[in-house]
């Protein structure tokens, strides 16, 4: 037998299984090994305090000011000393799909305060509930509302990531969309309408994240109570849009159809 | 301050972090990692993004192109490689009996003594999160091969860091 080659072959196995990039019948066929095999299993929670400790070791590279000459070509303030003008999230709060929002941000929402982002003065996701739940023209689920496109999550400039999940006409004519925004295992989901050209939320919930390879995506098995019932109180007759309409609604600038 | 940013320099100052972590898996070290991100900004101002490309991993292509580019000009990396892989050995041998403990220079030193890239798949999915895809994408090759190299680029770590015992058999 060769063992060098069933070794290689296991760490390309437990490799995939870490990253849940493995076909569920061979994920399945690890897991079961795994509760037979000490061996294999010491070995893999050696693969991942490997990982863990790269991820520590590139998280501490946070910690370090970003270069002024990059905030500067991007029109942002380098920090002056004792006066932390652009702070980045703290280490580890960075992901590429997953990509915390402070928790105490998202509870400031829920509480209805006018949340403020690590970036400036930017709001982290813009919604001002003493302003009728108006979502501010800068903020990141701005953009996410005005031209995301169902299914296809995004990254925000808040560093969540987000996905628009529906787009439908309310029985006023005005056009609504439902979104998620995934930061951590919590999702925070919510209904917003068009109404006289901005976006005013309609409802807020959290539901847990779906979790895919290792990452948090913003639309779980779940959408919040609030979420689903405000759609249902809110859609018209007509069935929601499916991805070309909505492409145009977008390049239109979301023009209400005729009545 | 008054001035707005628009919605594409927004997202680029949001994903810095993500695109400098990426860029020390290339470069090997932080002064490197920060030249090569100015340029990559400098490009991606200079250049534009098509409207319909996301963010980051447009941004992570562009740095890893001017990267090769980088070092086919210099040599740099072979170079630096050289030097430590000349070091690591002495420095992290023996057992760990702590996990979790290596330092970025640590680090840094057994990536730059992995081969192909290995370091910088690595870094996308075990630090960024990438699917295999999205690496794959980022760096040009099968999804096969970002599975292969990632198992190589682990095991080594294991290795080269003295952080556990041989593979199980």
């Amino acid at each position: 037998m060769n063992h060098d080659e069933e070794t290689y072959d296991d760490d390309t196995l437990l490799s995939a299984y870490i990253d849940g990039e493995l076909p569920p019948a061979e994920a399945d066929r690890v897991t079961e090994r795994l509760a037979r095999e000490p061996l294999l299993m010491r070995r893999l929670e050696a693969l991942r305090a490997g990982d863990a400790a790269v991820r520590d070791a590139f998280e501490r590279v946070d910690d370090e000011p970003m270069p002024a000459a990059v905030l500067e070509m991007l029109g942002a303030a380098p920090a002056k000393p004792a006066d932390n003008v652009v702070a980045f999230p703290a280490r580890g709060a960075q992901r590429f799909f997953q990509v915390p929002v402070a928790l105490a941000a998202s509870v400031a929402l829920v509480a209805g305060f006018l949340i403020s982002n690590v970036l400036q003065e930017q709001p982290a996701m813009g919604i001002d509930l003493e302003q009728g739940g108006a979502v501010a023209a800068a903020s990141p689920l701005h953009a996410l509302l005005e031209d995301g496109v169902s299914g296809e999550a995004r990254v925000l400039a808040s560093g969540a990531t987000g996905e628009v999940v529906l787009t439908f006409e309310d029985r006023d004519g005005d056009w609504c969309r439902q979104v998620a925004v995934a930061s951590g295992p919590e999702a925070l989901h919510g209904v917003a309408c068009r109404r006289d050209g901005a976006w005013q939320v309609e409802a807020l919930g959290y539901a847990p994240a779906g979790h895919a390879g290792g990452v948090y995506l913003p639309a779980g098995s779940d959408t919040p109570e609030a979420v689903d019932a405000a759609v249902d109180g809110l859609i018209g007759p007509a069935d929601p849009l499916d991805i070309s309409e909505e492409n145009r609604l977008i390049s239109e600038g979301w023009k209400k159809s005729p009545q | 301050m008054d001035r707005i940013l628009d919605n594409r320099q927004q997202e680029l100052l949001g994903i810095l972090p993500n695109l400098r972590r990426f860029a020390l898996s290339l470069a090997g070290s932080l002064a490197d990692a920060d030249d090569l991100l100015q340029s990559t900004v400098e490009r991606v101002l200079e250049r534009g993004l098509p409207d319909d490309a996301a963010v980051l991993p447009w941004c992570l292509k562009v740095c890893r192109n001017l990267w090769i580019d980088e070092v086919r000009h210099r040599k740099v990396r072979r170079d630096a490689g050289d030097a430590i892989a000349a070091t690591s050995e002495s420095s992290t041998s023996g057992e760990r009996e702590v996990l979790g403990e290596l330092t970025l220079r640590e680090v840094q030193q057994v990536m730059a003594t992995l081969p192909e890239e290995q370091g910088a798949v690595l870094e996308l999915v075990a630090v960024e999160g990438c699917s295999y895809k999205e690496a794959a994408e980022v760096l040009g090759i099968p999804a096969g091969t970002v599975m292969s190299r990632l198992a190589r680029a682990r095991k080594a770590l294991l290795v080269k860091s003295g952080m556990t015992a041989a593979p199980a058999h």
